[in-house]
């Protein structure tokens, strides 16, 4: 039976996804809460990458995708198309974020010095197999209170360096006073060469995978040097809007983000040092730390070709890439007819013999083709 | 599930949207707007292609408070991608559109022009979406418009324009051929 | 006047999915292709409860020019029942109430996936093309920015060059579908992975094209009446595929676009890839007609001297 000349192709449409539902678990508000709670950086992963910060709906969208990473961002992505503008918020700089994890690789201590914040960084990883006994769990031991609340934030090590005349100097943005003179990477077809905004916006929906390979391979040396970790933050940030009427600001809400800058004297641009940035919804510290390194590698005047503005920011959307990945499974039979035709005429050209102008080649022939 | 519901409001944008659509793939042609005048189908344009994404221009002050209901902004007319003239075309006012650049022709703007279709002047157009020559009548546009169109188009480069009677639309893209 | 009265019924969605904005954006581009044939319009290209690559930009065009009065044909590969023809149109009807038919002369919006129907497309319709590589300069040049140069500066002679190495290694053009024309004299399109056999269709067509690629977020078009020309050397004419002496196994005619379907002993059987034509010729006696095709029964074109 032909995969395209089903008769019905809507009822074998309906049959596939009742099958794909009934190999996993049900979608229930329970389910959900479980992901919310239980993995919270697998749900920001997805509300970066879909750009939309709503972490119960980045769990529902896992739940319901049964776990499929692209098909979760793809609901999201197409969720929040249909979402109303309503208004801007106010910019929110690093200053009033509660952050609660900030590392520099740069020195050893900083000004308001180095805060592990949440991390497993410095875990054994050993799987707790104990758990799948049944047997009883101890939970992790609390956190010990601190004598002192810690800060609300900390300065920034960037800005230690401007002090001290460290950094390369960069012309003045002229950003633009009205929010909607922004441009957005999702109302604005994009063009290379990208404008900043477009650049950031980009990375920080950026697939995570993509963008940690192209990172990598910069890193191992593909790129124009090794990157060290400025300043890395994990932060919840509060958003602030102006109401309409009034004028006066107010609180809408806080969001999970987090940012990253690396710093490197390598490559070309000036005497000094410069920063790679990338910002995202969520927390997520490897898009980060390889997201900077791309900024940093595609301000080169000849970046490696995989380290385009042009290669990484086509290649690291999600919904894209993943997209077009699994539509080659759609029929392409009619492209392959044409193409078929072509090829025959060029066989049968170089090999013209008996039954429909198309022969299987002698063995001495095919040693031919191979040397030719 | 239900579909969505198809308001009068989408009905009407849509509409418009098929007739300006029409008149650009037919040049030369009329088609119809779903309005009952001019200052209707003025509005009814508006509401289809303007919005905060997007900018205007309008010499007729009368008009802009309507304009910028839609959140588009208005521009100097050479930086303006959609001009509202519903009448009394000023020459030398033609002469600022922009025709767009080569890397972006699309950019050129768009000219919405009020004036009598089926009346004055006759010339004879030709070019893609007319299959051999289209004859059309103009009245209430400069005496020296053809001409001017015609030093300001170097194609891919030049404006495009509709041309409206109540509720009659005329389209020309910048690729139609006029001859006087 | 009641409040019920006053409000439409709740919906989660606008009318054809798409909001007032995307709808105007995509609009304003659609406009600004005609007037342009064959140039790439850059556009936002919204993302769809559908996957990339699998039909958004074509969905984009179609869900922006229907209304209910509309009666929506969709294909793949040429055939109305593909599983990915039948899932795009479940959803265009789910979310416009437009009509279906899988009679192209019924058809007021045809939105296909690299085939254009046999039969001959009229004023009235409009034939929405989905694009997966909107870029026909891709082989000679990946980096997006300078083929959009490219275009502007006129600066094909790459592309005649490609062309002219196939002749002299193979003796022949190579490119199968998206076989590369020019637009009005002007633009270096692709008409999308159609097969050759459809380019010619492109031509001096009474019908409008719009030709769109969701991912890429390039849409472009072809007005009706305008030249399409395939690339091609003066003395080496552009052919279509050679399907002389193909007989289809289910009407028993010959001369439209077929199929080849390998068979287990090593031959293979053909069938015409167009399936509402298909089925209109088997209920023959009954209703509804055929329309006059782009090639004939003896596969001559409709426009004569086009093919050489």
């Amino acid at each position: 039976m032909a995969y395209v000349a089903t008769k019905g192709g809507e009822q074998a449409i309906d049959q596939s996804e009742r099958f794909y539902h009934a190999l996993k678990g049900n979608v229930t508000l329970e389910a959900v809460q479980t992901v919310l709670e239980t993995m919270p950086y697998l749900v920001d992963r997805v509300l970066g990458e879909g750009s939309l910060y709503a972490p119960e709906l980045a769990a529902l969208a896992l739940v319901q995708s049964g776990g499929d990473l692209y098909e979760a961002v793809l609901l999201l992505r197409a969720y929040r198309s249909t979402q109303p503008r309503i208004a801007y918020a106010q910019p929110i700089t690093t200053e009033r974020m509660t952050t609660i994890r900030r590392i520099s690789a740069a020195f050893k201590d900083i000004p308001g010095g180095q805060i592990l914040g949440p991390s497993l960084d410095y875990s054994h990883r050993i799987l707790r197999t104990d758990v799948l006994e049944g047997g009883a769990v101890e939970p992790t031991p609390a956190v010990d209170l601190a004598d002192q609340p810690a800060p609300r934030s900390y300065p920034l090590v960037a800005d230690w360096e401007r002090e001290n005349r460290l950094l390369v100097q960069i012309p003045r943005a002229n950003n633009p006073t009205n929010p909607s003179d922004i441009p957005d990477v999702t109302r604005d077809p994009i063009t290379m060469p990208a404008p900043r905004a477009h650049r950031l916006q980009a990375l920080a929906r950026a697939e995570t995978g993509g963008v940690l390979a192209l990172g990598y391979a910069g890193m191992r040396g593909y790129g124009f040097t090794h990157p060290t970790v400025n300043e890395l933050r994990l932060a919840y940030a509060d958003l602030e809007m102006v109401h309409p009427i009034s004028g006066e600001p107010f609180g809408v809400g806080r969001f999970r983000m987090s940012q990253a800058e690396i710093i490197s004297s390598g490559g070309g641009g000036g005497v000094g040092y410069k920063l790679g940035y990338t910002a995202t919804m969520g927390w997520n510290e490897v898009k980060l730390i390889a997201g900077a390194t791309l900024d940093m590698e595609m301000n080169q005047a000849e970046p490696h070709p995989a380290h385009t503005e042009d290669f990484v920011l086509y290649h690291t959307e999600s919904v894209e890439a993943s997209g077009f990945c699994i539509h080659f499974k759609l029929p392409h039979y009619v492209t392959f007819a044409s193409g078929m035709d072509s090829i025959r005429k060029v066989i049968q050209a170089e090999y013209p013999a008996s039954k429909e102008g198309y022969t299987s080649p002698e063995p001495s022939e095919s040693t031919k083709m191979v040397t030719a | 599930m239900v579909a969505p519901h198809y308001t009068d409001s989408e009905a009407l944008t849509h509409d418009t949207f098929i007739a300006l659509m029409n008149a650009l793939a037919f040049p030369g042609r009329v088609f119809t707007l779903p309005t009952a005048s001019t200052d209707e189908s003025f509005r009814a344009i508006a509401d289809t292609l303007l919005d905060i994404e997007t900018s205007y221009y309008t010499p007729d002050a009368e008009w802009m408070p309507y304009l910028e209901r839609s959140g588009s902004h208005a521009q100097t007319p050479d930086q303006a991608a959609y001009w509202f003239v519903p009448n009394r075309l000023d020459l030398d006012l033609v002469a600022q559109a922009s025709v767009g650049t080569m890397l972006n022709p699309q950019d050129a703007s768009t000219l919405i022009l009020g004036c009598q279709l089926s009346a004055g002047q006759t010339t004879v157009w030709r070019g893609p979406g007319i299959q051999s020559t289209i004859a059309v009548q103009l009245a209430g546009i400069p005496e020296q418009f053809w001409k001017l169109r015609q030093q300001m188009i170097h194609y891919p480069m030049g404006w495009d324009a509709f041309f409206v009677e109540g509720n009659r639309v005329i389209g020309l893209p910048r690729t139609t051929l006029v001859q006087e | 006047m009641s409040l019920k009265e006053l409000a439409h019924p709740a919906s989660d969605y606008s009318y054809a999915f798409l909001d007032a904005y995307a709808k105007r954006e995509l609009r304003r581009r659609i406009l600004k292709g005609i007037a342009l044939p064959g140039a790439q319009i850059p556009y936002a290209s919204r993302e769809l409860p559908i996957a990339r690559g699998w039909g958004t930009g074509g969905l984009q065009a179609t869900l922006s020019l229907i209304s209910p009065h509309d009666t929506v044909k969709v294909i793949d590969q040429g055939a109305d029942d593909s599983v990915n023809a039948a899932n795009l149109r479940r959803f265009i009807t789910r979310m416009s109430d437009a009509k279906t038919t899988t009679d192209t002369l019924q058809a007021t919006l045809i939105q296909s996936r690299h085939r254009i129907p046999e039969e001959i497309l009229t004023e009235k319709q409009v034939l929405i093309l989905q694009v997966p590589d909107p870029e026909p300069l891709r082989r000679v040049q990946s980096d997006m920015a300078k083929s959009r140069e490219m275009h502007a500066d006129r600066d094909y002679g790459q592309m005649w060059l490609v062309l002219y190495e196939q002749l002299v290694r193979f003796g022949d053009y190579v490119q199968g579908a998206s076989y590369p024309v020019m637009v009005h004299n002007r633009y270096i399109m692709s008409p999308s992975p159609v097969p050759r056999w459809d380019n010619p269709k492109l031509h001096q067509a009474q019908h409008l094209t719009i030709l769109s690629a969701g991912r890429e977020k390039r849409l472009y078009a072809v007005p009706p009446y305008t030249n399409v020309y395939p690339l091609e050397f003066d003395d080496v004419p552009f052919r279509v595929e050679n399907q002389r002496g193909w007989v289809c196994v289910r009407t028993g005619i010959q001369n439209k676009f077929m199929n080849e379907i390998p068979q287990a002993d090593g031959s293979s059987i053909f069938e015409v890839s167009d399936t509402g034509y298909v089925s209109k010729l088997i209920q023959r006696d009954a209703n509804p007609a055929t329309g006059t095709t782009y090639f004939d029964d003896e596969g001559s074109f409709y426009h004569d001297g086009y093919l050489k």
